[in-house]
Parts: C-alpha cells; sequence; structure tokens
C-alpha cells in the first residue's frame, strides 16, 4: 500500500514577489521524476514544522519545473514567503481532477479570470497553446485591481503579440502607463462580447468577480454544462479522508477542484 | 456456533496482550488495558483503537521524510456489535484504491475485534432501524453471547486461531441464542428510514434546518463519541529531534473546520454544520458507499448537553414526524 501522506522533498529553485506590495510570492521549484499532471491539479506543500497547505500548479505540464503563486494569508502561507532559493519544502501530488481538456478539442475556450485566482489557468493557457492547432479560437480575460496584481503578466505581454490568441487584460481604474482595458472583469467580457456558441468557458476568480460575471455569462448564452470553474476550500489530508472540504457528496481535493456549474448548481451552496 | 468457557477466554486475553495491543471497555470508556475488560456500554467508541484520538503519521528528521513504524497489531474486544459494525463502515472511506489511508487500514488487517452480544439495549438504540440488530456479527471476528459461565461464540477462523475453538454448542445454547436475540430486538425502537437519502436530498434548502439546529452547541461531543464519524485535522509537532506530524479527531461542528485563512467560511452558521453532519450520515455516505454512516447506538442522543436527539431530527425530515 503506498503510503499517500508522505510528501517529496524538492528544492526550491527560484523564489520572487510578484507584486509590488509583496503579498504574492511565486515559487519554481524542482519537479519530482515521473511527476505528471494535468493543468487545474494541485499539490499539497508542506513547510515541516508549520503545516501543508493546497496549491494550484501554475507550471505547464511540459515545463520542468512546478510553480506555485501564493497569496500570505495565514500560518503556512507565511512560511512560504520566507522561502528562498535552495531550501526544501514537501510537495504532495498531484492532487484533485484537472480542466476537462479533452472535451475542449474543436471548440473554441474562454478563459475569464480575476486577481490571483489566475495560476492553475496559467498552465491551462499554455498546455493549450502548446497544441494549438487542437482548438479553435483562444481567448483569454484576465483583471486585476492595480497592473501588479496582473500574475506573470511580462509573459502576458509577450503572449499578446501572437496571432492565434486573443489577450484582454484589464485593470480596476485607470494607471499611469496602462493603454489595456480599464474596468471590471465582467464589463470587459461584456464589451469583448465572444460568441457563446461552440465555446467552453473556463473562469477562476474572487467571489465578488464570480458573482458579477455570472449573469453575464448568461446573458451571452453559455449553458452551465460547458462553464468550468475551480473551487477553494480549506484542506488538509488533500485525499477525500479528513472531511473537510466536501460540498454534498463531492469532496473538493479529490472529485474537484473543477466543477461545470451545471454540478455546482445541484449542490448545497457550501463553498 | 462454539462454547468457550469465559474463563479461558479472559485467560487468554490477558496472555495475548504480549503480542498485541488490548483495547476494550474500561472505566466507562475503550481503552488501552493490559487484557482487562469490563461489561458496558462504554462513552468512547471502539473506533479508537483503529483511528486514536492522537496519532503521528510522519517524521521528517535530518531533511528526510520518514513513515511512521507500525506498532503491534490491535485487538479490540468487548465492545458491542454497532461499534464493530460502526468500524466496518469507517472503512469504507478509507479504503480507496488511489489514496488507501495506510495508517488506519493496516490496522486493521492485521487487527482482531470481538464485540458481545447486546442483551440489554438501552432506550437510545435504534441499530435494528438500519437493518441490523444487537446480535449483529457485522465488522468482528466474532461474536460472542454470555450464557452461564460460557461464551457461544459465533467467530472466523482468525478468532478460533488465537482464543481456542472450545466446544460444539448445544441446542439449547442455539435456543438461548435466538431467544435472547429476539428478546433484545423486540426492546429496540425503529425510526423510518425509507428513501432517507433522497428525502433529505430534496429538503436541503429547507427552512426546517434553521429549527432542527437552533438548539445546537456545536461543542462536537457527538462526532467525537460517535463511532462511524472520522473527520481527523493535521498538525505539526516540532520536537528536539524533528518534526512529528500528526493528526487528531476533528469535528464539523466546529467553526474553524472548514473556516479559511480569508475570514471566508463557507459553512457560517450551526445551520450549516448541523445540516452537513445530518447529511453526510444520512444521504451522502449511502450516495458514496451505500450505507448509513450511523449504527444507530444512540451515543449523540445520551450525551449531548442540549438533548439534540437525532431520532426525532429524522422523524421530522424523513417525513413521519
Amino acid at each position: 500500500m503506498k503510503n499517500p501522506y508522505l510528501p517529496v522533498i524538492v528544492k526550491v529553485k527560484r523564489a520572487y514577489f510578484e507584486s509590488d506590495d509583496r503579498s504574492l510570492k511565486t515559487i519554481d521549484v524542482e519537479k519530482p521524476e515521473g511527476f505528471s499532471f494535468l493543468p487545474g491539479q494541485f499539490c499539497e506543500i508542506s513547510i515541516f514544522g508549520r503545516g501543508e497547505a493546497p496549491f494550484g500548479i501554475a507550471s505547464a505540464p511540459s515545463e520542468d519545473f512546478l510553480r506555485f503563486t501564493i497569496n500570505k494569508a495565514g500560518y503556512v502561507t507565511t512560511a512560504i514567503h520566507w522561502l528562498e532559493e535552495g531550501d526544501e519544502i514537501g510537495i504532495r501530488g498531484p492532487l484533485g481532477n484537472y480542466y476537462p481538456v479533452e472535451l475542449f478539442e474543436g471548440k473554441n475556450v474562454l478563459i475569464v479570470s480575476g486577481g490571483f485566482a489566475f495560476t492553475t489557468l496559467r498552465s491551462l493557457l499554455l498546455y493549450l497553446l502548446e497544441e494549438r492547432e487542437r482548438y479553435k479560437n483562444i481567448i483569454l480575460i484576465y483583471g486585476a485591481r492595480r497592473p501588479d496584481l496582473l500574475l506573470y503578466r511580462e509573459e502576458l505581454f509577450e503572449l499578446e503579440k501572437r496571432e492565434d490568441l486573443e489577450i484582454h487584460l484589464t485593470v480596476d481604474t485607470e494607471f499611469p502607463g496602462w493603454t489595456r482595458h480599464v474596468g471590471f472583469v465582467p464589463q470587459v467580457l461584456e464589451r469583448v462580447n465572444p460568441p457563446a456558441e461552440d465555446t467552453y468557458l473556463v473562469m477562476c476568480g474572487p467571489p465578488a468577480m464570480i458573482k458579477f460575471t455570472l449573469p453575464v455569462i448568461e446573458k451571452l448564452g453559455f449553458p452551465p454544462e460547458r462553464v468550468f470553474t475551480s473551487l477553494e476550500r480549506r484542506m488538509k489530508c488533500g485525499i477525500g479522508k479528513c472531511g473537510r472540504c466536501n460540498i454534498g457528496p463531492y469532496y473538493v481535493c479529490r472529485d474537484g477542484p473543477v466543477f461545470s456549474l451545471d454540478k455546482l448548481r445541484s449542490l448545497p451552496r457550501e463553498y | 456456533m462454539r462454547r468457550i468457557k469465559k474463563e479461558a477466554i479472559e485467560k487468554k486475553l490477558k496472555e495475548l496482550a504480549k503480542d498485541y495491543r488490548i483495547f476494550a471497555p474500561m472505566n466507562g470508556d475503550v481503552k488501552e488495558t493490559g487484557g482487562e475488560f469490563e461489561e458496558c456500554f462504554p462513552r468512547l467508541s471502539g473506533k479508537c483503537a483503529f483511528l486514536p484520538p492522537e496519532e503521528e503519521i510522519l517524521r521528517y528528521k535530518d531533511g528526510k521524510v520518514e513513515e511512521t513504524p507500525e506498532d503491534k497489531p490491535i485487538i479490540l474486544f468487548g465492545i458491542k456489535p454497532c461499534d464493530a459494525r460502526a468500524i466496518s463502515l469507517i472503512e469504507l472511506a478509507m479504503r480507496d484504491e488511489k489514496f488507501p489511508d495506510v495508517y488506519f487500514l493496516r490496522k486493521k488487517e492485521k487487527g482482531i475485534i470481538v464485540s458481545i452480544a447486546c442483551k440489554e439495549p438501552g432506550d437510545t438504540c435504534f441499530c435494528t432501524s438500519f437493518g441490523h440488530g444487537p446480535f449483529s456479527t457485522q465488522g468482528s471476528d466474532a461474536l460472542l453471547v454470555e450464557k452461564d459461565d460460557y461464551y457461544l461464540v459465533l467467530g472466523n477462523e482468525k478468532f478460533f486461531k488465537l482464543f481456542g475453538e472450545g466446544e460444539e454448542a448445544r441446542e439449547e445454547d442455539k435456543e438461548y441464542f435466538e431467544e435472547a436475540k429476539k428478546r433484545a430486538e423486540e426492546k429496540i425502537e425503529k425510526i423510518p428510514i425509507d428513501n432517507l437519502g433522497e428525502k433529505l436530498l430534496s429538503r436541503i434548502e429547507d427552512p426546517v434546518w434553521e429549527k432542527i439546529s437552533r438548539k445546537c452547541l456545536n461543542c462536537g461531543a457527538c462526532t467525537f463519541l460517535c463511532p462511524t464519524c472520522y473527520c481527523f485535522d493535521i498538525q505539526d509537532l516540532e520536537r528536539s529531534w524533528g518534526v512529528s506530524r500528526r493528526r487528531y479527531w476533528d469535528s464539523c461542528m466546529f467553526s474553524i473546520y472548514t473556516k479559511e485563512a480569508s475570514g471566508h467560511n463557507p459553512r457560517p452558521t450551526h445551520r450549516e454544520r448541523v445540516r452537513n453532519r445530518i447529511m453526510h450520515k444520512f444521504s451522502y455516505y449511502p450516495y458514496l458507499y451505500g450505507e448509513f454512516g450511523c449504527t444507530g447506538c444512540g451515543r449523540c442522543v445520551v450525551y449531548c448537553p442540549v438533548n439534540f436527539d437525532i431520532r426525532e431530527v429524522l422523524k421530522i425530515l424523513g417525513g413521519s414526524g
């Protein structure tokens, strides 16, 4: 019997602050041998002596490192913010399910995101771009309060130049030097007005963004079974045993974190 | 059916304490003993033998992760049949092809569970509602029935190998067994559970949850004493030699159980927490594993400080009250 509680020790390859206010830190860590995953899955990161917490994988499956971007919020994330290059941490994973990329083949994919919920969507975006010809139009709409809170923005500015990809970046209010969209994600989504036909929508963002984006999605005509989102819950074991992350009979750690809107609507609103 | 002298079994149990960890009811709770046991309906259930209140799950030492070594095998002796059954219900959640809970399963596979039939059920028992009863053998390696200075034994090979085979039961023993079983079962109240899972699911937004949960203190006594509740928390303890990662019983009745670092809590009030506890046992568990997550032992009724009675709740929600 393989023990699912034992983490693998990996070294931090790079650690840097993502935002000017130092609330977001990105760590790139060694990828353990034989570690294979799909976009949307997560890992439990161990800081020994502090504890374990779950984080979505932001690197693409083909990259030779694992990337996590972490908001400083609690006991474990604070310790993660202390990490420097060369430090050792434990990881368990990949855990959970993934975005249903098989369904996306031959279809348009619209990615809608806000703030630091973008992590696993970077993984998804790069994954889709690797075999670009398998999918039709790919559109990304991504917003944050300020430009420095847009994750991986330098990389996104580079991707903006590609012709086979439509990227709309937005910030909440005007900023000196900002020449892209200004406004909240749902407003930009309405302005871009992407066709719902033959399109899968993947959406991750803060609760306020989700709340105001849902009516727009409905107006645009996306059926709930073609809208996917990734949920976050407090977790401990990450393998459906410790009990806390259930929504109805499903465990977010084991049966999620990716759910279709359709499925979520049939469950108690405990997220 | 076999019959074995009580004395022989008691003596054997004390001998076995050398190679086994013996857990048995003692001074009102199931705890580790040197082979002694007392006949009672313990407050702490038998689950504490296989899922201890506190348990190390790994060590981090000199930059390496080590698995916690296995201890001696366990004999859980003298519990009621409902507690034995409860352990087999927990096993449904722990036995998982992709992510087996190794610490529970290893103990369970090597362990032996011996229950003593419940000849005098209490007035809070409702085990027969779930198709089992005070003489149920599910989850037990052996079921003992007291008769004078003998135990009548329904057991498997594992049990007889350790405790000896005694002698073949007599015709009158079998009659005694059936009679005692019938008498005990008749004393137990049955709660209607037809389509309970679906009924609960259809009433998930029902305002009645507000009323049901109002008096609950969220103290968690019901979940800790429940023989089928298995939720746990994981914490790191720093030691001079490194880190001991341990799991502890946790309870869905506590607000911090689901409270996130951001402050957001998906189950913010008594209503959601009580609802989750009831739904998990009577709707989600049957949906996932085909069995109710309740044995009808009645502990949550007996020990609730505000007399929250799960039987009443089920009658209300099941539509018969």
